[in-house]
């Protein structure tokens, strides 16, 4: 096995560990409630991949978990605990929404792309919050981002429920978007739609910048050692500033896809915790883009696949939050490197087998 | 001044489950260990009390079992981020995603229900009638007539506040939080003081959730906790991890809790009411911020 083989293929294994464990223990439970659990799973996969249009609505499942995926990734991979991406989302979404049935006349294509910027644009200016604190006066940043989290669902809820009320509508939601807003659908039978191009767009970007840029290296550097990097010169409370208003264009582009390609207008409480999924997924991919793109792939086909296990087994579909509990406990130890050191042990093996 | 008595009486019923969650998370906090699985370690107190109350017809079995499964949970916590060194945080969250997934999951199969259960057989916590109290004018339109845990939770701040400062455990705690090298190097058990510091916590969790789930209502509603556990977390940093403080910051979200309730029924939003709590925490964590960097004389940003 040659380096670069190695450097590739050493992550991969040590994210596949944590899942297929997960599975294994997710078994043990559906024959503790009584169900097969060859049969389940294979109702899971095949229902989130067996057609044309159960794959489309796999990848259309995917598309907010690429986003929030990336988004929590981008801050991970400096070291930075955002794990406001649930509320940067939901303040993308909103703004998305607001844009998309108040600006009335504007030609279709520009439509989009300003809702598309107001949504990342307002996700920005919600992580600047907890970025300031941090860079400036080191207030630790999960605290402020999951409290933040909270203040944005209840803002986003008084905003849908009182000053923007749909008239006549039962629960806190808004009007809808104007069509010229909307993001299209693809084809017939599917809600896939015109987001899913935005999280690709969004993936390519992203990689570009962890791979290519400086910033991406700086990024790795202040996330490897953060004094390090501030010896050799880096201004990291600038930098922190940077990674996290990226981090919150991302997730406020999440929200805003969900809202102009899906609801097509601002439902309160509409996120099914997005943001927490985009958090087990950048940590299973392990802060690498192509990684969290493998990982939303595959929270996607258990999200659309779970609901097709439930109707065709009977096994519950929160069996997909245990197993993805299980996954990110899996993945809390990391097997394979630090504790057993498995590939060394094999190694060595392998080695005294070529000297003999 | 009647309204007040009554929204101080309630505030004190909202802040029993936070106090109990974040007083318990003191201990962790200052060995060191970042507890996030608070939130987790309440549902399924919370879920288990009602449970094991709705089998048994017994208060006292199901709040036995509710601290049981806590601590089970911090246990389980602990092997993973303690002794097998896994990140805490992530052990953490990883653990609160379980216990979501695994309540609804149980209680779809094992009880045909989906996402609440209610049931006439689930006994309750009664509110106490305290013969002292009851006598003393205004303390006792505010203290009388609680649930026990609310009382649980003042003697948990009183008992806390000792062993942290006046026992060797407290001591010994503390020294690990602040100096894990020279824990071990004076020879202290330092895991075994951390899986205890969990513990004590999970304990207190346990108590805290079936608080919420059998004071008032009686019954188990998906991810009921709603947040508490992270808000107990953010009290433990705005309190700066001594038990007085975190309790104080504890009481205050109790405090709008309560006065979100009030002023629902007074037909002012109540979403808007509830974001100031924790417009609050981030308030008083930058003021806490602000102070501690003016006092620092090392330049840059120490990682957490």
């Amino acid at each position: 096995m040659n380096k670069k083989q190695k450097k590739w293929l050493l992550p991969i294994i040590s994210s596949l560990i944590p899942v297929m464990l997960a599975f294994i223990v997710g078994s043990f439970l559906i024959m503790l409630s009584g169900y097969k659990p060859l049969e389940a799973y294979s109702a899971l996969f095949s229902g989130a991949l067996s057609g044309k249009i159960a794959i489309m609505n796999t990848l259309f499942a995917t598309t907010p978990l690429i986003l929030t995926g990336l988004a929590t990734a981008i801050a991970f991979k400096a070291n930075i605990y955002n794990m406001g991406v649930e509320g940067q989302l939901y303040l993308g979404a909103f703004t998305a929404a607001f844009l998309g049935f108040t600006l009335q006349g504007t030609p279709p294509v520009i439509h989009v792309f300003i809702c598309l910027i107001g949504g990342a644009l307002s996700g920005m200016l919600f992580a600047l919050i907890p970025a300031i604190l941090k860079a400036f006066f080191n207030v630790n940043e999960m605290v402020v981002t999951l409290m933040l989290n909270y203040a944005a669902i209840l803002f986003t809820t008084y905003l849908a429920s009182f000053p923007f009320k749909a008239p006549g509508a039962s629960n806190a939601t808004t009007i809808d978007i104007l069509p010229s807003a909307e993001l299209p659908r693809f084809f017939q039978g599917s809600q896939l739609n015109g987001g899913f191009i935005v999280a690709i767009g969004v993936f390519i970007m992203v990689w570009f910048l962890i791979n290519k840029m400086k910033l991406g290296y700086e990024m790795n550097s202040i996330g490897r050692n953060i004094e390090f990097s501030e010896y050799v010169g880096m201004n990291i409370a600038k930098k922190i500033i940077v990674i996290m208003s990226i981090s919150g264009i991302v997730a406020g582009l999440a929200g805003a896809g969900e809202i102009l390609g899906t609801h097509r207008r601002f439902v309160s409480e509409f996120s099914p915790d997005y943001g927490w999924t985009g958090l087990t997924i950048a940590l299973l991919g392990k802060h690498n883009p192509v990684g969290v793109l493998a990982g939303a792939l595959l929270f996607g086909i258990l999200k659309n696949g779970g609901s097709s296990m439930e109707l065709m087994v009977g096994v519950p579909r929160s069996l997909i939050d245990v197993i993805q509990g299980l996954i990110i406990l899996f993945l809390a130890v990391d097997f394979l490197i630090h504790h057993f050191s498995l590939v060394t042990k094999l190694k060595e093996r392998f080695n005294r087998k070529k000297v003999a | 001044m009647d309204e007040l008595l009554i929204i101080l009486h309630s505030t004190f019923r909202m802040t029993a489950p936070i106090a109990l969650a974040a007083i318990g998370g003191v201990f962790a906090h200052r060995a060191g260990v970042l507890n996030v699985a608070l939130e987790g370690m309440m549902l399924v107190g919370a879920f288990t009390g009602v449970m094991v109350s709705y089998l048994t017809g017994s208060i006292l079995i199901a709040v036995l079992a509710a601290v049981l499964s806590s601590m089970i949970l911090g246990l389980l916590f602990s092997v993973f981020g303690i002794t097998l060194k896994g990140n805490v945080i992530i052990t953490g969250l990883a653990i609160n995603t379980i216990v979501l997934g695994l309540t609804a999951y149980i209680l779809q199969v094992f009880f045909g229900q989906r996402g609440v259960f209610s049931n006439p057989k689930i006994i309750g916590l009664e509110p106490l009638d305290i013969p002292i109290l009851r006598d003393i004018p205004i303390l006792s339109d505010i203290l009388n007539n609680q649930t026990p845990m609310v009382y649980v939770s003042l003697l948990a701040l009183i008992l806390a506040h000792f062993v942290l400062y006046h026992t060797k455990l407290g001591l010994y705690i503390r020294t690990v939080g602040e100096k894990e090298e020279a824990a071990y190097s004076v020879g202290l058990p330092v895991n075994k003081l951390k899986y205890i510091s969990v513990l004590i916590g999970s304990f207190l969790c346990g108590l805290g959730g079936v608080n919420i789930a059998l004071e008032n209502v009686t019954m188990f509603v998906e991810d009921m906790t709603v947040g508490r556990g992270f808000i107990a977390l953010a009290a433990i940093f705005s309190g700066q991890g001594t038990p007085i403080g975190t309790f104080i910051f504890s009481f205050l979200f109790g405090f709008a809790d309560a006065l979100q309730i009030r002023l629902q029924s007074l037909n002012i939003p109540g979403a808007f009411i509830q974001m100031i709590p924790f417009l609050f925490i981030v308030l008083v964590l930058t003021v806490v911020g602000i102070i501690s960097v003016r006092g620092r004389t090392s330049r840059g940003i120490k990682n957490e």
